[in-house]
């Protein structure tokens, strides 16, 4: 066996390593997830998107200021902590209040925002 | 080969400084800065303080730790060329300048109708003394602006979407007013 061949070996085996030592921390190291969430990057006129169920700690969407866009979380209450905007960018709403719910983005007005990018944080 | 050398850095340096002057002007212009409000030259606080702050995304928290008190609890603070800025209920983000002498969230805290009324918050330029919501249906409420912050709650039975815009007067005693576009949530 090569000299070289021995030496990958040794890197891959400190990989598979360090990502077990990374899955064994503590919770708080590890939790903590981010999905981009409207496929495409960009929001149809009207279109609303959603990330899916998750105890989400807060959303935003990134977007050229001007267009009127609106995040919220839709759980068992149905639509909570809905919030619009038309100038930050990001513009961020903190969800940890709402419990399991899914983040959701939605734009405001008839034209394609484009381009645009829901994030959601759990 | 030396004075070819000497001649592409000159027009390098001279491209340059094009660049820097045109690109000065376009950022000015009639459209006031976000920077340019009053209020964050208040005495700065530490962020760790004020729960909304600690909520807010890391990547866009203030890189110093401090933040800037303005009116009815909310707090701002600068990144780079921009005004980062969270109110009592976690809504907030970071813009460079603004579109209109407002930059408002409108919205509700919890379910909409019941608990805490919808609302409208946010910024304001230095130029705006106070902020009258008009509804859809007529209906005006005002409010003071404090420390280039506002924060209007709207009657019990209004939604957010039942906001038409604000009526801004302003300190030479004109006013503007800023029509706002709110739709219904539909079910993701």
């Amino acid at each position: 066996m090569s000299r070289r061949r021995v030496g990958w070996r040794r890197t891959y085996s400190l990989l598979a390593l360090s990502l077990i030592v990374l899955a064994l921390l503590p919770g708080g190291a590890t939790a903590g997830w981010t999905v981009a969430y409207n496929c495409c990057g960009y929001l149809g006129g009207y279109e609303v998107v959603g990330a899916g169920y998750n105890y989400w700690s807060n959303n935003r969407i990134w977007r050229d200021p001007g267009p009127s866009v609106s995040l919220w979380y839709y759980n068992s209450s149905g639509a909570v902590g809905y919030k619009s905007n038309t100038m930050d960018n990001p513009f961020v709403h903190n969800g940890g209040a709402f419990g399991y719910s899914i983040a959701t983005c939605s734009n405001n007005t008839a034209n394609d925002v484009n381009p645009a990018s829901c994030q959601a944080y759990s | 080969m030396p004075r070819v050398a000497l001649m592409l850095a000159m027009v390098s340096v001279g491209v340059a400084a094009a660049f820097a002057y045109f690109g000065r002007e376009a950022e000015g212009g009639s459209v006031p800065q976000a920077t340019g409000m009053a209020a964050l030259m208040n005495p700065s606080i530490s962020a760790g303080s004020v729960a909304a702050v600690r909520g807010f995304p890391v990547d866009l928290a203030p890189g110093d730790g401090r933040v800037r008190p303005l009116g009815y609890a909310h707090y701002a603070w600068t990144r780079g060329k921009s005004i980062c800025h969270v109110d009592r209920s976690g809504t907030g983000g970071c813009f460079e300048r603004f579109l209109s002498p407002v930059n408002a969230a409108i919205g509700d805290d919890d379910a909409i109708g019941s608990g805490v009324p919808a609302s409208v918050r946010g910024l304001a330029t230095d130029d705006v003394t106070t902020v009258t919501v008009v509804l859809k249906n007529g209906t005006r409420v005002r409010g003071a602006v404090v420390d280039n912050a506002f924060e209007i709650y709207l009657p019990e039975t209004a939604t957010p979407w039942d906001v038409r815009g604000e009526d801004l007067t302003l300190r030479d005693g004109n006013s503007v007013f800023v029509t706002e576009t709110v739709r219904a949530p539909a079910i993701p």
